[in-house]
């Protein structure tokens, strides 16, 4: 998963960033409203944290722009601004939810997770397909019943594929919900998680669309 | 302390009843110089009727009244008495010397003469003055006595308008009791007598720059509140991170940066400690002659570790002697610390930052230039904001640094100028104190 981080305080941005790379989620950081924009613009984000108190362009602006532009990211406001009408104009503005500084990280994390579930059109918090068990809480992975030890950008493109199952994606888009900006990408990483992933969970399990990208197939 | 209404009735009172008897006082003298016109024609008249006996006999004590009581002596050529209408064989007055008009005294009282000479002797017409005083008197004091008597519908009158025109007063007295510290509106100066505009006006005045300061003291309570919670937030954040740390190394590195934050913390309650004093209360300043040389060599100084850390090229240019100003030394080490704080963060490594004391135009003036990337014209005039922090700061300042600057150049009369660094590049902070005359 990924998510975009719009944050202008150097120290916030930095912890939140570090606590959300801990979490495996591949996080991108900007600083100000316009690089927040130029940022939406690429639809490869699955959540957008945003600062409303930002330089340059204030947050609710660059929600504005991004939904009249037809952005569908879930996007949180995290903020210091704590009066109802202020969060009756986030929310009304197009945000998904709204979190007031300062907050627990692991509130923080809970709604990311929670946003993400209801993006994938999912009420449980697990993903389970075709034998596997995905806990996207705690990242512990089970294949019929016993734990399975994956590595975190192997859970995380695991995730990708099932959430939800049945839809062919790309190399190029997997590396992009897998890898921030500042990470560097071997060229055939993709292609290296997917086959220990299958000497996992079987060869069959994740189907190659020859030219196209990965599949995991909704039925057996 | 008397009230106005009771001094106002006492005042007014008091005069009309001076007055009344001040006229009282002229009218008598009027009358009584009337009456004795008045009778002593009356006196010439009755001489010149007196000649037979019978009827001057009548005729005297026709007259009953006795202040009106006329005594008439008659005497001869000789100088006896040949006639007295008094009962006393005796003459009551002794004869006069002069025909005419005169004044004598006899038996304690004073009389009016008027005499005549007639057949060789003389016609004395006389009349007591008393009684003519009397007289006047009785009718000044009858005149007067409707005023007298109408003294105390007066009272009630002044008593009444008086209190009907004081009015207005206890109407301000109630709007100024209805303001309170949350609702400082100004009195409405409609419907106010011409007396009271200039107060309404002065009060109004009083009330405005009240409810600015509040105002502008809730405002920056709120903006604190709001601001701190930023590097709270920071602080929380970091330290739950540091919960998580899975091993030593990380748990270290993690702490570390929580002592970062905690700084930063501390840095910002200072900045809004020093905020607060230079705008809410600029008593008290310990004002002394100093040197702005030794200034910027203090302050440079101070800073010369961080500025290596930093990787700056700290350095003071000028010299000793040439700018003096008064000032608190301690407000101004605030002052240029704060620049200095500025200058050094954004220099960058390998930046330059200059300290330069100077005569400006004949006004001392100090200057802090630094090799950054400056600040946009558009933002100079925002820069002094309370927690305004640049587009390209980064947002590590608490966004008060020159805010406070200001504060403090306010409370020395000196003026902040921002403009460009050497080349058009970086910037340059110039603090220009007053010039040595406006000091003395």
């Amino acid at each position: 998963m990924r998510l975009l981080l719009i944050e202008d305080d150097p120290m916030i941005g930095e912890s939140i960033g570090e606590g959300l790379r801990a979490e495996r989620y591949a996080v991108d950081w900007v600083c100000d409203g316009n690089s927040a924009q130029l940022a939406m613009a690429h639809d490869v984000y699955d959540l957008v944290l945003l600062d409303l108190g930002l330089p340059k362009r204030s947050g609710l602006q660059v929600l504005r722009e991004y939904r009249k532009q037809g952005g569908a990211a879930k996007v949180l406001i995290m903020t210091a601004r704590d009066s109802t009408a202020e969060r009756v104009e986030g929310l009304d503005s197009g945000a998904d939810d709204y979190l007031v500084k300062p907050f627990d990280l692991d509130e923080l994390f809970a709604r990311i997770r929670a946003l993400l579930r209801r993006s994938a059109g999912r009420v449980v918090p697990n993903i389970i397909h075709r034998g596997v068990t995905l806990n996207l809480a705690t990242h512990e992975a089970f294949f019929e019943s016993t734990p399975l030890h994956l590595p975190a950008r192997e859970f995380a493109l695991l995730a990708v594929l099932l959430d939800p199952p049945g839809q062919v994606i790309s190399k190029a888009r997997l590396e992009e919900k897998l890898y921030g900006w500042s990470e560097r990408i071997e060229s055939n990483a993709v292609d290296v998680h997917v086959h220990h992933l299958r000497k996992k969970l079987g060869a069959d399990f994740i189907r190659n669309v020859r030219g196209v990208g990965y599949l995991v197939g909704k039925d057996e | 302390m008397k009230t106005i209404r009771h001094k106002l009735l006492i005042g007014l009172l008091g005069g009309a009843l001076v007055c009344t008897l001040a006229a009282g006082v002229a009218m008598y003298a009027k009358l009584l110089e009337e009456a004795n016109e008045l009778f002593d024609y009356q006196l010439r008249q009755f001489a010149a009727t007196v000649s037979e006996r019978d009827a001057l006999r009548q005729t005297v004590h026709a007259k009953g009244d006795p202040e009106e009581n006329i005594l008439v002596e008659i005497w001869d050529d000789r100088g006896a008495l040949r006639f007295s209408s008094s009962q006393t064989p005796a003459p009551v007055l002794a004869q006069v010397a002069r025909p005419g008009y005169s004044i004598t005294v006899a038996h304690g009282e004073r009389w009016r003469v008027y005499a005549e000479r007639r057949d060789g002797g003389m016609v004395q017409v006389a009349q007591a003055v008393a009684g003519r005083e009397r007289l006047a008197a009785g009718i000044a004091l009858r005149s007067l006595l409707p005023f007298l008597l109408v003294m105390p519908i007066l009272g009630l009158i002044i008593y009444v308008v008086v209190g009907r025109s004081l009015l207005p007063l206890s109407r301000l007295a109630q709007a100024v009791g209805r303001r309170s510290p949350q609702a400082l509106q100004p009195v409405p100066p409609e419907g106010q007598p011409p007396e009271l505009a200039p107060v309404v006006s002065a009060l109004n005045d009083l009330l405005r720059q009240l409810d600015h300061a509040l105002a502008s003291q809730r405002a920056f309570v709120a903006d604190a509140a709001h601001e701190l919670r930023s590097p709270l937030t920071a602080l929380k954040l970091q330290l739950q991170l540091a919960e998580r740390a899975p091993d030593d190394s990380q748990r270290q590195l993690a702490f570390s940066k929580l002592h970062e934050r905690l700084d930063r913390s501390t840095h910002l309650v200072q900045q809004l400690l020093a905020s607060a004093r230079y705008e809410f209360s600029p008593a008290g300043r310990r004002v002394a002659p100093l040197d702005l040389f030794d200034l910027a060599q203090r302050g440079v100084a101070d800073r010369y570790a961080d500025a290596c850390v930093r990787g700056v090229d700290l350095g003071v240019v000028g010299q000793a002697g040439i700018a003096l100003v008064a000032g608190d030394f301690d407000d101004l080490l605030v002052l240029l610390n704060n620049l200095l704080d500025n200058a050094l963060r954004h220099a960058g490594a390998g930046g330059q930052v200059d300290v330069e004391v100077a005569l400006d135009g004949g006004c001392p003036a100090i200057r802090v230039t630094d090799t950054g990337p400056g600040i946009p014209q558009h933002e100079r005039a925002r820069v002094f904001d309370r927690f305004y922090r640049g587009e390209g700061g980064g947002g590590w300042g608490s966004g008060l640094g020159l805010s406070i600057v200001r504060g403090v150049a306010a409370t020395h009369a000196a003026e902040v100028q921002l403009g460009d660094g050497p080349d058009g590049k970086g910037l340059r902070v110039a603090v220009r104190f007053p010039s040595p005359p406006a000091l003395a």
